[in-house]
């Protein structure tokens, strides 16, 4: 990303340019499920010694493992901020899941701050800027995002996801949710410099 | 119910009728078999976790131990039911009690080399027992295999699976 703008040129002290990564954990879920897993419990009945009949039993234990995928990430590039006014980019994603509600839930975190380590916050080596970071269970950054909280898991999302059930592909079939970010002026008032930040998605099926 | 029994008894005292119950379709049908009258237990069970897996998967299968002495020694019948419809062998969601992982059962009467197919509900026979011995050993001892298929796994949605096998040992 170069910084060729011709307010860049005039308003140099004010420049900013920000650029912003995503890093996706594209959870296959069965492992979240195996650490919820309660301890297995022993429930055979043997059966007692009796006149010509006797009866005992086994229990049988099975957890079909939750599979789920975010695809279709893309780096946010702000570009440069002119002196006024936010910053904002988004980002529609695909998420899949072989969950028969079809449900989701899914935590996003930043690269932290002094007290909060999921905090979103884009640096540039020697400070930091906050961000805000939504979440929309369809495409597109509309009036139904979800303003996310860094380290907190958003739940209920029902945003259609493709199904990944029969050994289905697990590809993106279509895009069914948008990630967005905004860095609002007062963050970019003062600060200097190029800032670049890590947005981490967790995936879960609800 | 019980007349049957008592009749039976007083007619030759080392003979008598052995009741199985299967519960079909949520009726109790009564099976008779003609026994000679014996002690028997089954014992040595244990459960079959097949713990968390993933959507795809290849067949899987567990095994448990079957110990069935009898005295007098001498062979007997074994009878399961599973949690499916008419007692069949399936594997239910305990989520929602609605979708289900069907399963088969393999029983032997030593180690698992003559393992033989148990159908739910059908009896299988001519099975032979081991002695009651003080120290709880069993000799011979017999196996019980439970197998999934990796097709019914993929075809199920997730959840948590569990079902009880019931097995019913009488003396023939």
């Amino acid at each position: 990303m170069s910084n060729t703008t011709p307010t860049i040129t005039v308003r140099t002290s004010l420049a900013r340019l920000l650029g912003f990564r995503f890093r996706v954990r594209n959870l296959a879920a069965v492992a979240a499920v195996m650490a919820l897993a309660a301890p297995a419990v022993d429930a055979a009945v043997q059966g007692t010694r009796d006149f010509n009949t006797s009866s005992g039993s086994i229990e049988i234990d099975l957890l079909r493992g939750f599979q789920a995928r975010i695809t279709g990430l893309a780096d946010l590039p702000l570009g440069v901020w002119s002196g006024t006014g936010s910053l904002s980019a988004n980002d529609n994603v695909c998420i899949g899941t072989n969950n028969f509600s079809g449900l989701y839930r899914i935590r996003a975190s930043g690269d932290g701050e002094p007290g909060d380590p999921s905090a979103f916050t884009l640096s540039n080596g020697a400070s930091q800027i906050t961000y805000s970071a939504f979440y929309n269970d369809v495409t597109n950054a509309g009036s139904g995002r979800t303003l996310l909280t860094g380290g907190v898991t958003l739940t209920g999302q029902t945003g259609n996801p493709f199904e990944m059930w029969f050994n289905g592909s697990p590809n993106c079939r279509f895009e069914n949710g948008n990630i967005s970010v905004e860095v609002p002026e007062t963050e970019l008032s003062g600060a200097t410099g190029t800032y670049n930040g890590t947005l981490t998605l967790l995936l879960l099926p609800e | 119910m019980h007349r049957p029994i008592q009749a039976t008894l007083s007619s030759n005292p080392r003979t008598l009728v052995a009741l199985v119950f299967a519960f079909t379709q949520g009726c109790a049908a009564i099976t008779s078999i003609g026994a000679e009258a014996a002690d028997v237990q089954i014992s040595d069970l244990n459960d079959l976790d097949f713990g968390a897996v993933p959507p795809t998967i290849g067949t899987l299968s567990a095994n448990s131990d079957l110990c069935v002495p009898m005295a007098p020694r001498g062979r007997y019948s074994l009878v399961g039911f599973g949690n499916g419809s008419g007692g069949a062998f399936s594997l239910v969601d305990s989520g929602n009690g609605v979708h289900q992982i069907d399963y088969s059962v393999r029983i032997s009467d030593r180690g698992q080399g003559r393992a033989q197919e148990l159908n739910a509900g059908v009896p299988l026979t001519e099975l032979r027992a081991s002695r009651f011995l003080n120290n709880n050993r069993c000799n011979p001892r017999g196996n019980i295999e439970v197998i999934i298929n990796g097709t019914d796994i993929s075809g199920a949605p997730p959840g948590n699976y569990t079902g009880t096998l019931t097995l019913t040992v009488v003396p023939e």
